[in-house]
């Protein structure tokens, strides 16, 4: 007799982050990231096509669209397939329209680079990274089916775990910190609407790591230093800024906490750099004030007493029970309140890992994260092979900051090359 | 050799009736989602609704 298949449409509860990226997203605020991949020939759009369309197969926690409840958003099974399309206007557009078949990432090719656009409420940036290298591998294993033996196709490692992770990290006395002040907001004149303007700083990792050990700081510590430095002396000097200057780090709790979610799981430290109004500080001392920081919040109770705080509070029976319109716009209300807290993102991916064989097809990896009214300027990192890539995309006309930080690279005889959109100025 | 007629204290009883009941609740509440989601309309409903 043949057994009937009972065809089940799956639907899975957000993780505690992802409710919270749902719920303040707007027009004005996207939560979007780009990662992309330059690969070493121009892009075929059907085998990437495919290519896509083997990974969704395999990733099938990503295969998913929002669908809207009573109180909550939630993931519901997406029965169609991602569409893919080439490049032609600037990043973050919206993510999960029709044409893009309501899916919450989008894949898109340029020339030789593929781009994976993701919603922040589908995964963090390690669990993107994920996807883009099984949509990379798909994709060269079409493109040159005889280089890549048969063992490396059939079992590469994932995990298909989709855990909230957050919820076993909460702790129940939380470590009192400082509340957190208004930032001081970075200045000057807007692009238009819809416009971004990217830059990529291509680094000499190893000369960059040895230059900071030089000076005993770690590579986050140095860099995160030298962007709050170029904010203070080409923005925050010329326009008297008061406030301090404070900058979000993303830290993967992955790296703390044994999960193999590939679901949202991380936390964020806030660097806070108070500066005297009458003082001029030099870039050592802006270094002293980020070690002092980074020694004082990059402890593991710090980071998850503010999990508790931030995605903690989605377990409220309070805010639960309350319908999801009104949450929508108590939570747009609360974001916008904590977005004016920051003055910029620095966001490391950390290393990305290639597989021997696909090596010598891969030529890098950029991060992009999407900037906003409040946090003008954001800043992605990822190093692959001798390369690490500082990326800032911005909404500002000018690229002071930009160029202040390459002047400073420079200054210390660190290799670097500069690459951007049409936006920006990488003339010199 | 082993005591026999150990009688349990009145307050460890009620604890093991709270935790019988709590156990009984939470196998119905799991026995109902599992039940709906066998059905399309069932699933429908709990994604909509959960709280």
């Amino acid at each position: 007799m043949k057994k009937k298949i009972i065809k089940r449409a799956y639907w899975r509860k957000l993780d505690d982050q992802a409710k919270v990226f749902t719920l303040a997203s707007n027009k004005k605020y996207s939560s979007i990231y780009r990662l992309s991949v330059l690969l070493k020939e121009n892009i075929d759009k059907e085998l990437l096509q495919k290519a896509t369309e083997l990974a969704i197969s395999k990733y099938r926690a990503y295969k998913v669209k929002l669908k809207s409840g009573l109180f909550w958003y939630y993931f519901e099974e997406n029965e169609l397939l991602p569409v893919v399309s080439e490049e032609v206007d600037y990043p973050f557009k919206k993510i999960n329209d029709k044409a893009n078949n309501e899916y919450l990432f989008k894949v898109t090719y340029f020339h030789k680079k593929i781009n994976l656009e993701v919603f922040h409420a589908l995964t963090d940036g390690n669990g993107a990274i994920l996807f883009l290298n099984e949509i990379v591998y798909r994709y060269l294993e079409m493109k040159y089916p005889n280089e890549i033996p048969e063992h490396k196709k059939e079992f590469r490692r994932m995990s298909e775990d989709t855990e909230d992770a957050y919820k076993k990290s909460y702790v129940k006395k939380r470590v009192k910190t400082k509340k957190i002040k208004k930032a001081y907001m970075l200045q000057g004149e807007e692009l238009d609407k819809g416009e971004y303007g990217i830059t990529h700083n291509i680094i000499n990792l190893k000369e960059l790591k040895e230059y900071a050990r030089s000076i005993e700081c770690s590579l986050s510590e140095y860099l995160v230093a030298l962007i709050a430095y170029s904010i203070y002396e080409t923005n925050y000097r010329i326009y008297n800024g008061k406030r301090p200057i404070n900058i979000s780090v993303p830290i993967n709790l992955k790296k703390y906490i044994k999960t193999e979610t590939i679901s949202n799981f991380f936390s964020y430290m806030q660097v806070s750099i108070a500066l005297k109004e009458k003082k001029v500080y030099t870039f050592d001392d802006v270094l002293i004030l980020v070690k002092k920081e980074f020694e004082k919040k990059l402890i593991l109770d710090k980071i998850l007493s503010t999990i508790t705080k931030d995605a903690g509070s989605t377990n409220n029976i309070f805010v639960r029970i309350v319908p999801l319109v009104l949450k929508k716009l108590a939570f747009r209300i609360g974001s916008m309140q904590v977005k004016r807290k920051f003055t910029t993102s620095f966001s490391n991916v950390g290393i990305v890992s290639v597989e021997d064989e696909y090596k010598p097809h891969v030529d890098g990896y950029f991060v992009i994260l999407s900037p906003d009214w409040a946090e003008k300027i954001k800043c992605g990192i990822v190093s692959y092979e001798n390369d690490i890539v500082v990326t800032f995309s911005t909404i500002l006309k000018d690229n002071l900051v930009e160029n202040k930080f390459k002047e400073l690279l420079k200054e210390r005889n660190i290799s670097v090359r500069i690459e951007g959109n049409d936006l920006v100025d990488v003339s010199n | 050799m082993y005591p026999t007629n150990i009688k349990m204290k009145k307050k460890d009883k009620r604890k093991v009736a709270k935790a019988v009941r709590g156990a009984i609740k939470a196998g119905i509440k799991e026995n109902i989602k599992l039940f709906l989601n066998t059905k399309k309309f069932g699933r429908i409903i709990l994604a909509k609704l959960h709280i």
